[in-house]
């Protein structure tokens, strides 16, 4: 008897270890696993020896009950053609792991709306794919994402502490997470720092000091500040765009639970307040000349080039643009646009490139565990490091020094980035409207402000029918 | 069975393997279509009422899709006005010609044709860059500074800078059409014209035009019916912009689909266009037939009106 | 058959403007891809800042677009796609249009507009409803799901094309050949199609280069590296933020080639025409 009882624990024992595998990343198989152990040593120590035969029989069908998650396949989309190599590796890290097949399909950025909702329409949908977290508004409103507030909250939340907050934020609505933040999309303005440290300038503080500095820069001959307006009026209406958001601020209508939600749409003030400052700037000259006709890669060559000394820049342009700088022989640096003396500092249209389930995969669990894998630390830190991306998970300590700078910022400060819960198209059109402004003198900032307002209500219009 | 009757019995036995192409890919996509334009889909599988004519009337109403379509209409007849002609005289040059000359400008005009359009973008963006493209370059460096425009991000010029690089990709198609018709003109007739004393401008107006009315038809649907759908090229050089000036209708189709997640609307938009391009083109027909002398109308006329 | 050498009276000043203008234009159509060719050897920081000038060599960018591109897997698959649809394309339209051009079966005008509707439709109208279709056929990611969809696009212009070719030829052979009892396929073969070989080479090249170059369908629908065309290699070198112009320019070089070299082959076809001797008086 002795011996049966030893058999049967070692057994068990055995086929606990088989699937606990790194319990730190498939939480569904280590608690299924554990429960098995569990209830096969309390059958032990109850049984007869009669019953020992059946028990073993037992333990040994939910062991292979468990491991029915291994030959699972689940569907993965991403966007990244120049990232295939690194997300095969983590496929199959993944897969040795659990047993989990993933299947890995690569669409390119700029089709990536149109790919998914054609998807949607056919009803074939990757279980796992690349998004936008501020789209997450609309495609609820479809129907077509699932919510994964539950896993977030296992474990005392583990993996939602793990996730920066504005990433995830942005992707949730009402308290239901949609999108899986996994690396941030920032815009933030890159600036010569060799010509900066030459005459006494620095990063801003304000932006009372960001116009203060442009006007020195103006004096001096330079130009200050390079703003590609292709397409649809591209960082020209961030800029405008940012004015706005610290308009609403200021005035206190930016925190509004119905603002936020695309609800509240009385903001042709601030933006024509905005427009006003945008007109003024670019007549001052600190934007650029024909900046509503340049494109980011003549802006980013007239920054190498030294025809101007800052330029906004997307933090994932951090590797590229400082080889082309050290090749163009200066020293580049980052700072994210400040906000008025006093404010609380809060990031434009902060982005993060995410990722969503799909509402009818046949595999949450699955899903799940994958994209715990992806955000774990080990994961997005040696992506974080190969691709100098600033990532998702907020444990993350990189070796480059520049990309620590911004990984700060990002992680500090707020998001008021609008996510509608009805579609979108708004993005656009606004940017249309601010192009027409800038490029029209007889429009008055108090017309342009108007036509926003008038954009955002009938975007709600149209929803509400 | 007489005659007659049979070859037009054996038409319908030649049609068959294409049509079966037809009817499921294109004849088939375009009903389910039209008929997803009457409700009120958003884009997910399976879940749609009918709406009747609601999307229609809205976009009566729609004035960006109007001035989409005037925006369209201008580029289609101005392109194709611009390539008819130019395409006609590069054939006629290219015709007089000496072989070895004829075989290099065929394979050079013809290139743009088959480049991709990934080429053509990155090409262009290059070319016309407001700061650092050539175009701007080179008048700057001889002087003419003040011609140099933001050619594709200005509103003067926007639309402009497209027709020219859509010229540019397709004249060599219209020119190739055209210079075939012009192979098929029987030599005897042309040489008894240059007996009577005919040069070549003579030729080409009394007889190379009216003998390639066909070609021309052809050439003129193909740019209207291209020009009307053109999406590509106003993609990738301006993205609809600056503000709406060259917000193309294809444009604002794949907005309302993409962007606003409205495929109903974006279905019958499209539909509406389809009925515009299909009475353009059938105008275009009618007015071909009309003056064509090249075809065979069964009364015995041999090519070139004579008897 | 050109006019005789002998016989022209141009004046010389005319005659030399337009070969000047001639030459400006060619030379303007083929800047840009000799401009693509030049890029293709820069390395990407001298494609930025000196776009028309060449300051670097840089051929191994070639190398990695073969590498990256994994343009050496999907050559072959473009070319077996390509090759089969053309295949298709070729015979269908031959015959759609020889019966719209010769046969002329009832109610052809109309029949001859539906086939005109792939001109008029928009992609948006068909993407979504053939992906169902091809799923529910089962077809969904294979080399079938790419073929079908591409023969059908290319249907519209090159039928109308060929049809408004076909109905120009002279009708005396066909009679001749009917008087002396030649069946239809015969009259086909042997007297119409030889005839249309200048418009045959034209819309191959152009529906050729539409298949090759294809990219968004293709991307939808084979997620199987072993069905993979180039143009989805090339978008390896494309990202949202740092385009890899080099090593693209040379891959579209790469690319690009096999339509250049089948067009030179096929140019010596629009030298087309009528022999003389076949139709007198």
């Amino acid at each position: 008897m002795k011996k049966r009882v030893l058999a049967l624990i070692s057994a068990s024992v055995l086929a606990a270890s088989l699937l606990a595998g790194c319990a730190t990343t498939t939480t569904t198989t280590t608690s299924s696993t554990t429960a098995a152990v569990e209830e096969a040593a309390e059958e032990v120590a109850e049984a007869a020896e009669e019953e020992v035969a059946e028990a073993v029989e037992e333990t040994a069908e939910e062991a292979v009950e468990a491991v029915a998650s291994t030959g699972v396949t689940i569907d993965f989309m991403h966007d990244w053609p120049e990232y295939t190599e690194e997300f095969q590796k983590m496929a199959d890290d993944f897969e040795a792991e659990t047993g989990i097949h993933v299947e890995i399909q690569i669409i390119t950025w700029d089709v990536l709306t149109k790919t998914l909702l054609t998807d949607f329409a056919s009803g074939e949908v990757p279980d796992v794919a690349c998004c936008w977290s501020n789209q997450m508004g609309a495609f609820n409103a479809l129907g077509a994402v699932y919510d994964l507030a539950d896993y977030m909250d296992e474990n005392d939340g583990e993996w939602r502490n793990s996730l920066m907050k504005a990433g995830l934020d942005l992707g949730s609505v009402n308290g239901q997470v949609f999108a899986v933040p996994y690396r941030t999309t920032q815009t933030v303005i890159a600036y010569n720092k060799t010509i900066f440290d030459e005459n006494g300038w620095s990063a801003p503080a304000s932006l009372e000091e960001f116009e203060a500095m442009m006007q020195e820069m103006v004096d001096a001959g330079y130009t200050p500040l390079i703003a590609p307006g292709m397409p649809n009026g591209f960082q020209i209406s961030a800029i405008c765009g940012t004015f706005a958001e610290q308009n609403l601020m200021t005035d206190g209508i930016l925190k509004r639970a119905d603002y936020l939600s695309g609800h509240y749409t009385e903001i042709g003030e601030q933006w024509a307040e905005a427009g006003a400052k945008l007109r003024d700037w670019y007549d001052k000259g600190y934007i650029i000349a024909d900046a509503l006709a340049l494109e980011r890669e003549e802006a980013t060559a007239l920054f190498y080039t030294q025809k101007g000394l800052m330029s906004f820049v997307n933090n994932n342009e951090l590797d590229p643009i400082e080889k082309n700088t050290a090749e163009a022989g200066f020293e580049v640096g980052f700072f994210s646009f400040p906000v008025p003396e006093g404010m609380e500092n809060f990031l434009y249209n902060f982005g993060v490139d995410a990722f969503m389930v799909y509402s009818g995969t046949e595999h949450p669990d699955e899903a799940a565990a994958w994209l715990k894998y992806i955000t774990s630390d080990a994961v997005q830190q040696e992506f974080g490091n190969s691709t100098k991306s600033i990532m998702g998970n907020v444990n993350c300590v990189y070796d480059d020094d520049l990309q620590n700078q911004l990984a700060d910022i990002f992680a500090s400060a707020s998001s008021y980035r609008i996510n509608y819960d009805y579609n979108d198209g708004i993005g656009t059109k606004m940017g249309d409207a601010v192009a027409e402004f800038m490029a029209d003198p007889d429009i008055t900032p108090e017309e342009f402000g108007a036509t926003i307002q008038a954009i955002r209500e009938e975007a709600l219009e149209n929803y509400e029918e | 069975m007489n005659y007659r009757s049979k070859r037009k019995l054996m038409g319908y036995v030649f049609l068959l393997p294409s049509f079966f192409f037809l009817a499921c890919f294109l004849l088939y996509p375009f009903c389910k279509s039209v008929v997803m334009s009457f409700t009120n889909w958003n884009g997910m599988k399976d879940t749609y009422k009918f709406v009747g004519l609601q999307n229609y009337i809205d976009l009566f109403n729609n004035k960006n899709y109007w001035a989409a379509i005037k925006i369209n209409l201008k580029f289609a007849v101005i392109s194709t006005a611009i390539q008819t002609f130019l395409g006609y005289l590069l054939a006629y040059a290219v015709y007089n010609m000496t072989r070895r000359w004829q075989a290099f400008y065929k394979v050079a005009l013809y290139i743009p044709v088959i480049l991709p359009a990934s080429v053509i973008a990155v090409m262009w963006k290059f070319l016309l860059g407001a700061q650092t493209g050539l175009v701007n370059t080179v008048l700057r460096s001889i002087g003419l500074g003040n011609l140099a425009h933001g050619w594709v991000g200005e509103k003067a010029t926007a639309l402009g800078t497209i027709i020219f690089v859509n010229t540019w990709q397709y004249i060599g198609f219209t020119m190739v059409l055209f210079y075939i018709a012009m192979q098929n003109i029987s030599t005897e007739v042309l040489e008894s014209a240059e007996v009577d004393g005919a040069n070549k401008w003579h030729k080409l107006i009394y007889f190379f035009v009216p003998m390639t009315v066909g070609t021309t038809e052809t050439n003129v649907i193909l740019s209207i019916t291209g020009g009307m759908k053109s999406f590509a090229l106003f993609y990738m050089l301006t993205g609809g912009g600056p503000g709406k000036t060259t917000k193309v209708v294809s444009m604002l189709i794949y907005e309302t689909a993409f962007t606003e997640f409205k495929f109903n609307k974006a279905l019958a938009m499209a539909a509406v266009l389809f009925v515009i391009i299909l009475i353009l083109t059938v105008i275009s027909r009618y007015i071909g037939a009309k003056y064509n002398y090249e075809n065979d109308d069964g009364r015995g006329r041999t090519k070139g009106g004579a008897r | 058959m050109k006019p005789d050498r002998k016989k022209r009276y141009k004046s010389l000043p005319l005659m030399v403007l337009s070969q000047i203008v001639l030459i400006a234009l060619a030379v303007l159509i083929i800047y840009p891809l000799f401009f693509v060719l030049m890029t293709s050897f820069k390395s990407n920081y001298d494609v930025l800042v000196n776009p028309f000038g060449i300051k670097t060599f840089q051929p191994e960018n070639y190398v990695q677009a073969w590498r990256i591109g994994m343009i050496g897997k999907f050559f072959m698959n473009s070319v077996i796609t390509t090759a089969i649809t053309l295949a298709i394309q070729m015979v269908v339209i031959v015959m759609a249009s020889y019966a719209f051009g010769k046969l002329k079966p009832w109610g052809s005008p109309v029949l001859e507009i539906v086939y005109m509707f792939g001109l008029f439709v928009t992609s948006e109208m068909i993407t979504i409803p053939n992906f169902v279709t091809l799923k529910a056929w089962g077809l969904g990611g294979t080399r079938a799901s790419l073929i079908l969809p591409y023969v059908t696009n290319g249907l519209a212009m090159a039928t109308f094309i060929m049809t408004a070719f076909v109905k120009s030829l002279p009708t005396e052979l066909d009679e001749a050949a009917m008087i002396d009892g030649a069946s239809i396929l015969d009259n086909l073969i042997k007297i119409t199609l030889p005839l249309m070989k200048p418009v045959i080479a034209t819309v191959t090249i152009f529906n050729f280069q539409g298949v090759w170059s294809e990219f968004y369908w293709a991307l939808i629908e084979v997620k199987k590296d072993a069905l993979k065309t180039l143009p989805l290699g090339l978008m390896n070198f494309q990202s949202q933020y740092n385009s890899e112009y080099g090593i693209l320019c040379a891959g579209l070089m790469i690319a690009t080639l096999p339509v250049l070299l089948l067009y030179l082959r096929c140019s010596s076809y629009f030298i087309g025409g009528m022999t003389a001797g076949a139709v007198k008086g």
